[in-house]
């Protein structure tokens, strides 16, 4: 029975949400503003951030003579930027039925595999002037097309769009009011990982992905080695994440948020020689040019979200290089009115040898302390992504999960199509 | 008394290379840094160039080093894609970013033994982007037999190169002033 419960945790979640890439501001040390309209990242990006997208892919557009496909022409008098994010995957869906034969041994029926689309969110941005943009998607979800639901959300607390004002001009700090997700920790919005989940309820995340409210944040980021947000919004949606099944939080009218990120580039070997000495003329001398610098990118911050008796904090650090590799670990702990601590934990390594392959790796830990009991939940993922053109990706995971009782292994793969 | 004759030249023969304007290859590297408030860019480039040098008299140097834009990286492939675009260097139109050295100021003579040292003020035309301005940097020479090291290190401002790059991006993004240091050696021929 305990194996059913995990593979349902693993499978029956319909819709997920564009994955915000840390690996792409490690590796590259850039922040998500240079390539996303939200300075948080995630689908929606900016004419930048296109033309970067144009140019990852084991084959290019205009190598097939599909020159029309270009991702160039997203932009519409070059004010208006369109895009899309799709998600199909292929994966056991369904619950595992448990029967007994006649001896009474337990007999486990598995799903077959079946293809799931897994999600649609169009998106759009537009620069009103030089220092205001509007930008906003949408998540239709299972019942949108079937029942007409306009905001079928998967995941208790998610929201089904975000939508917001961006006042931003250099030297000032950058503003974004409307329905917005508060910086929290590191941007991931994938609906499998724990890091902000809850190993007591694995299908009710504390912050769902594309989780959002209405309200406010301010990112000042005045030189390149620091950056700090603070939020205020409406905790509606985090209300019916932590009270919609039961009331275990007493939140206040408004919830709070703030991230402080240090980012500094640290840079090995290249130094300039301006003391004469004999040590460096050694026999070798002809053997190659002067060494490049090794730049190594790091961010390391923590941030804090409440309201009332509820409070969500997290520390996080990764480091990256120009050689495609990063690793980056989080942990979060939070706790609320009724005895419900989750302390979560995770782990994840990428390399990236050419712009076209990635390879992960995550492994994630997720404990909650009830007056109950404990619970806990292991994840171990390994994945690759594979950019067959500019757009188009494939992702092959597998997934081992393990709690108190269960242990549970699944290979998926994902077909990722984005504009 | 032959052998010894030969012998004597053959020995002196390093040293009366150095006595007269040596040809000097030289490549290595180009360090560009780009530290705008959202963003810092450390990038790397290839750099090669033939000088002639005359050891007993720097201000006589002369010569021409030349970074391809090509080569230019900064970490992330898609970001040098752009900068080799036509917004940004244009390395179509202009693939050579290259400095020619047109007089020399001796600023600290030579010292050491085995290893000589001296640092010089370059003046010289300073092209990218298409556009040739004058350049004054300090460069650093050290020097053993004919082996040669040569560092320097100076600004430029896009804006005096006219690289403008898209709309609201230098300044913020990007820096309005990019910090570049070259490291090269070579031997004298």
């Amino acid at each position: 029975m305990t194996r059913v419960s995990a593979l349902a945790a693993v499978c029956l979640f319909g819709i997920s949400s564009a994955h915000a890439l840390p690996r792409m501001s490690l590796t590259a040390g850039s922040p998500c503003i240079t390539c996303h309209t939200n300075p948080a990242g995630g689908t929606g990006r900016n004419e930048l951030g296109f033309e970067s997208m144009n140019q990852v892919g084991l084959w290019r557009y205009g190598d097939l003579g599909l020159d029309f496909l270009d991702a160039e022409r997203h932009t519409i008098a070059g004010r208006v930027e369109v895009g899309y994010d799709f998600r199909l995957l292929v994966a056991r869906l369904g619950q595992l039925t448990a029967t007994a034969d006649e001896s009474g041994e337990k007999i486990v029926q598995v799903p077959d595999y079946a293809l799931i689309p897994m999600q649609f969110q169009p998106s759009v941005a537009i620069q009103f002037t030089d220092w205001l943009k509007v930008y906003g998607s949408y998540t239709p979800g299972p019942k949108t097309l079937s029942d007409g639901v306009v905001c079928d959300n998967v995941f208790p607390g998610q929201e089904c769009f975000e939508a917001a004002l961006q006042f931003e001009s250099p030297g000032l700090p950058l503003v974004r009011m409307g329905k917005i997700q508060p910086s929290i920790g590191i941007r991931l919005d994938d609906h499998t990982a724990y890091i902000r989940g809850d190993a007591a309820n694995r299908s009710g995340p504390i912050i769902a992905p594309n989780y959002a409210e209405w309200g406010a944040e301010t990112m000042y980021h005045p030189v390149s080695w620091f950056r700090v947000e603070a939020a205020v919004v409406k905790p509606d949606n985090l209300d019916e994440a932590l009270n919609g099944v039961s009331e275990t939080a007493d939140l206040g009218a408004v919830a709070y948020g703030g991230r402080i990120s240090f980012l500094p580039q640290l840079e090995f070997g290249g130094e300039i020689e301006t003391e004469a000495g004999d040590d460096d003329f050694d026999d070798d001398f002809d053997a190659s040019p002067p060494a490049k610098p090794t730049v190594i990118n790091t961010w390391v911050g923590a941030s804090l979200f409440a309201s009332g008796d509820f409070n969500l904090v997290t520390g996080f650090v990764g480091v990256g290089g120009h050689g495609g590799w990063e690793v980056r670990a989080e942990v979060s702990r939070s706790e609320r009115t009724t005895t419900h601590e989750t302390l979560n934990a995770m782990v994840a390594a990428s390399y990236t040898p050419v712009d076209w392959l990635s390879l992960g790796l995550r492994a994630e830990r997720a404990r909650t302390t009830t007056d109950r009991d404990e619970r806990r939940a292991d994840q171990y993922v390994a994945s690759l992504e594979f950019f067959l053109l500019p757009g188009v990706e494939l992702r092959p995971e597998y997934r081992l999960v393990e709690t108190e009782s269960s242990r549970f292994g699944h290979a998926v793969i994902q077909l990722h199509t984005f504009f | 008394m032959l052998l010894r004759t030969l012998a004597l030249v053959f020995a002196l023969a390093p040293v009366t290379a150095l006595a007269v304007p040596s040809q000097v290859n030289v490549a290595g590297t180009m360090k560009w840094v780009s530290d705008a408030p959202v963003e810092k860019i450390i990038g790397t480039a290839d750099g090669k160039g033939s000088l002639t040098i005359d050891f007993d008299d720097l201000t006589r140097i002369s010569g021409t080093l030349t970074v391809a834009v090509d080569t230019m990286k900064s970490g992330n492939g898609k970001r040098d894609g752009h900068l080799r675009s036509a917004e940004w260097l244009d390395a179509a139109k202009h693939p050579n970013i290259t400095f020619t050295i047109k007089a020399v100021k001796v600023t600290q003579p030579t010292t050491g033994d085995a290893v000589k040292m001296a640092v010089l003020e370059a003046t010289g035309d300073f092209t990218l982007h298409g556009v040739t301005k004058p350049l004054t940097a300090p460069v650093t020479l050290k020097w053993k037999g004919p082996k040669v090291k040569i560092t320097t290190a100076f600004n430029i401002s896009l804006d005096d190169y006219a690289i403008e790059g898209k709309k609201g991006i230098v300044g913020n993004k990007v820096g309005k002033q990019i910090a570049v240091t070259v490291r090269l050696k070579g031997k004298a021929n």
